[in-house]
């Protein structure tokens, strides 16, 4: 075999794979996405990735881009006075992608699935307020007394009290999934059932199929009760790398980044929003990032050092320098403006007044604290530097360390923790944020505010925002006084659409700020590609 | 032979036991365990529900207990299953090596050969232009990181000239085509091998230019043989003898997968596998990945030496 034929052989050979590259191939109306890859696929144990539970499987209601609320699997539902009993009217007529009927039972069944200890759901807390989940939870009974098929298309919801707000601040979590298949597993064996990988729903797509690591296959679902879709294909496409995701969407690979990691730097908005076909919107994540303190410490659970530190921190400089003037400053913990008074402390940047707040506490400057990030992006770390160094100008020593995040959790277990940059998704309401004021939760560090727990209770009892406000501006208040996190900012999250879609970059624009953790209605079956584009 | 086959493999096992115990150590102690990796952010979680969490898993056993009852499922011949999705082990690494194979299949074929017939060229025109601009492309090439490596192929091939797709194995939605499958093989194929090519060219060059410098090769030049059957006949045979052993050191890679590689281009491999099971510190699934690789490793290695016993009529074991 001759040297010479073979180096021809293997250069027409890259010709050849180089040129079925360069082949345009018709879309056939196919909407692609990016997902971060590794994450859990199963609506029970998945943190963030809820696509397919707006896609493929749905909630009874779901929260819509607007911030009201959708009527999906229930097509209406009332309360009894105070919002203790819920009556939810499913829809009529609804099949499962396998043709059996939807109906009440799916929904009970779905409940008891979250609530199960032997099915080990991590978000069973959603319905922590039904009558009976205690119970349930303890062993002492094997399903949600509060949750009964009154009939076919009926389910009655009892709660332990009256939440007149119950819906949108639980039942939009909860994901309705086919009892004729999952009833048949053993509850330990829901989890880790083929389901997951190969779901039935009722939304607007259907499964087609799933390679691992890959990508996720859909195709619109003809009978869908909204309307079938006018896209023909949707394809979530996974990546681990955050520079491969955006350099997909410039290739137009994919239409549209996944909102839930940060992938396109701040100072990468104006370049890749250049990209041809592309645009960027830079939404709010809302909520703060804040540090977050271990309070079993005594140098922590001090108010003043937690002041100084605000204090110490150029905020302003930080948005202006870093983030290229995108985002907001934060002094409290909600991220809604309804739920803030007027009048907080801003906590000026005032390096002066951290010094002697440092030193009324007796603060050793020869201490050195371990701060620990989960982020791994550019814009994280160049904040966090840029915190380093303000805190190093008023004497406090501080080493940043990334971890990852079953390290962030288990440092707070072990106690071995002295803070941490952190933020999670308080978007759809500010009753949210209550995890950070309950002393026995990760998200608090040890801090707790018996007052702000009480408020939280008690705006519960009400329905609309005003009646609501005074409760949580009391909370900010107090938020804002004792800084039990030290309130950083409201970060931004671009993300990238490719403008061939009419739907994703309207309606993420409309919404503004992102819900993180559950599923969002965002009309995804009037979405279609725009003709003439490829 | 049969005999020391027999031993090797005999002698293999307490030492594969001992380094399961080694890494299920190393995999403990790593901070957090399963529980923790998926903590979902928003909802209040206490420690109590954390231990109950761990509970279900049985995290909450002491370790020589876990170790015991996954050594004695291993020895019922089941891997066990995921913390993270519950799918059996064993399916799932299976799944994952076609594409390995490929990858690193590919890899180790492309090092070589552009390795050893750039290292022979350099060999015989040593100290000429061609030498050192090889010799200078051989620095880089094991300079660069390989994930900088990655990134500027994507950026110069995907994005500047739209010659190969971003990552992945394949277009997503689309019927298999060897076309498809071999362009999205390109890049990570290019951004592993470079590395190696260099390896390999420099150990070809001067175990080559030891080789040439023996006195048998006088003789047949003497005797009239041409240069060309010499260098590829006589002299190559002998210098390909411990080329055999770095390509045979080579081996394990190909099951190994590259963690990085994968992770940039999206290649479902083992590589991938490995990254995700550590950050969902999913312990039987580490276990599994490192158990394969340690027996990979042992078969690798003995497979070299019988190689040296069939090649070379010096060697004879007993």
């Amino acid at each position: 075999m001759n040297i010479k034929t073979v180096w021809k052989g293997v250069c027409a050979l890259l010709l050849l794979i180089i040129a079925s590259g360069l082949v345009v191939v018709a879309d056939d109306n196919t909407y692609t996405e990016g997902w971060i890859s590794g994450g859990a696929l199963c609506s029970l144990t998945t943190g963030s990735e809820h696509r397919l539970d707006i896609t493929v499987n749905q909630p009874l209601v779901a929260i819509d881009w607007k911030g009201g609320l959708q009527p999906l699997l229930a097509e209406s539902w009332e309360k009894d006075a105070e919002g203790k009993v819920w009556i939810f009217h499913l829809r009529n007529g609804v099949e499962w992608d396998d043709g059996v009927q939807f109906t009440a039972e799916d929904v009970v069944f779905s409940f008891n699935t979250y609530v199960d200890p032997k099915v080990n759901s991590r978000r069973h807390y959603w319905l922590a307020n039904v009558l009976g989940y205690d119970e349930f939870r303890a062993g002492t009974a094997d399903s949600l007394a509060g949750v009964q098929v009154l009939d076919e298309y009926t389910v009655r919801v009892e709660l332990k009290e009256a939440l007149p707000l119950w819906v949108k601040l639980s039942a939009t979590y909860i994901v309705i999934f086919p009892e004729h298949i999952l009833g048949d597993v053993s509850p330990e064996e829901v989890i880790g059932d083929s389901y997951w990988m190969n779901r039935v729903g009722t939304g607007p797509f259907k499964w087609v199929k799933y390679v691992p690591d890959q990508y996720i296959e859909l195709v619109r679902n003809e009978n869908y009760f909204l309307g079938a879709p006018q896209i023909e294909h949707l394809i979530y496409r996974f990546y681990s790398d955050a520079a491969s995701h955006v350099a997909a969407l410039e290739r137009g690979e994919i239409d549209m980044t996944a909102y839930e990691g940060t992938l396109i730097n701040l100072d990468d908005v104006q370049r890749v929003s250049k990209a041809s076909g592309v645009d960027v919107v830079v939404m709010s994540k809302g909520m703060p990032n804040f540090i977050r303190f271990n309070h079993n410490r005594p140098e922590w659970s001090d108010i003043r050092i937690r002041q100084a530190i605000r204090y110490a921190i150029n905020v302003d400089g930080i948005m202006e320098n870093l983030m290229s003037g995108y985002g907001l400053p934060a002094y409290t913990a909600f991220p809604q403006a309804w739920a803030i008074p007027d009048g907080l402390n801003k906590y000026e940047y005032n390096p002066g007044k951290a010094r002697q707040l440092l030193e009324e506490a007796g603060w050793d400057s020869n201490r050195e604290v371990d701060f620990v990030y989960e982020y791994g992006d550019l814009d994280t770390q160049n904040q966090l530097l840029a915190i380093q160094a303000d805190l190093a100008q008023v004497g406090m020593k501080v080493n940043l360390r990334k971890v990852d995040a079953a390290t962030s959790v288990s440092l707070w277990e072990t106690g071995d923790f002295d803070m941490g940059y952190y933020g999670f998704g308080m978007g759809v309401d500010p009753q949210l944020a209550v995890a950070i004021f309950n002393g026995e939760t990760y998200q608090s560090g040890g801090y707790n505010s018996p007052r702000a727990l009480e408020l939280f209770d008690e705006a519960l009892q009400y329905e609309s925002n005003e009646d609501r406000q005074s409760y949580y501006h009391e909370i900010a208040a107090i938020a804002n006084e004792e800084q039990p996190c030290v309130w950083l900012w409201y970060a931004p999250r671009p993300l990238g659409f490719n403008l061939r879609v009419w739907g994703p970059y309207e309606h993420y624009s409309e919404q503004g700020i992102i819900y993180f953790n559950m599923p969002v209605y965002n009309e995804i079956e009037k979405w279609y590609i725009k003709p003439g584009t490829e | 032979m049969l005999q020391y086959l027999l031993r090797r493999i005999l002698v293999s096992i307490p030492v594969l036991l001992g380094v399961t115990l080694l890494l299920f150590l190393l995999a403990e102690m790593m901070p957090g365990d399963a529980i923790t990796a998926m903590v979902t952010p928003d909802a209040p979680t206490s420690r109590h529900a954390l231990e109950e969490m761990k509970a279900t898993l049985g995290l909450d056993k002491p370790w020589p207990i876990r170790y015991g009852l996954w050594l004695a499922q291993l020895l019922r011949g089941n891997l066990g299953y995921s913390y993270s999705n519950f799918q059996p082990i064993s399916k799932t690494i299976a799944s994952r090596l076609p594409a390995t194979f490929e990858l690193m299949g590919a890899s180790l074929l492309l090092s070589i050969s552009m390795g050893v017939v750039l290292g022979i060229i350099s060999a015989l025109k040593k100290y000429t232009a061609v030498d050192m601009f090889l010799t200078v492309l051989g620095f880089i090439g094991q300079s660069i990181p390989v994930f900088f490596m990655g990134l500027a192929l994507i950026y110069l091939f995907s994005l500047r000239v739209e010659w190969f797709p971003v990552s992945g194995i394949a277009t997503p939605g689309r019927p298999f085509s060897l076309a498809d499958n071999l362009s999205h093989l390109a890049l990570p194929l290019l951004s592993l091998s470079i590395m190696r090519i260099t390896v390999f060219m420099r150990y070809t060059r001067s175990s080559f230019l030891d080789v040439l410098q023996n006195e048998y090769l006088l003789v047949a030049r003497a005797k009239g043989v041409s240069e060309k059957r010499l260098v590829l006949h006589h002299a190559a045979r002998n210098a390909l003898i411990p080329i055999i052993t770095v390509i045979g050191l080579n081996i394990p890679v190909i099951f190994a997968g590259a963690v990085i590689i994968e992770t940039v281009f999206q290649w479902p491999g083992i590589g991938l596998l490995y990254m995700t099971a550590i950050g969902q510190r999913d312990h039987p699934l580490i276990m599994g990945l490192a158990l394969m690789s340690a027996i990979v490793v042992f078969a690798s290695n003995l497979s070299v030496d019988i190689t040296y016993a069939l090649v070379d009529p010096r060697l004879r074991y007993d």
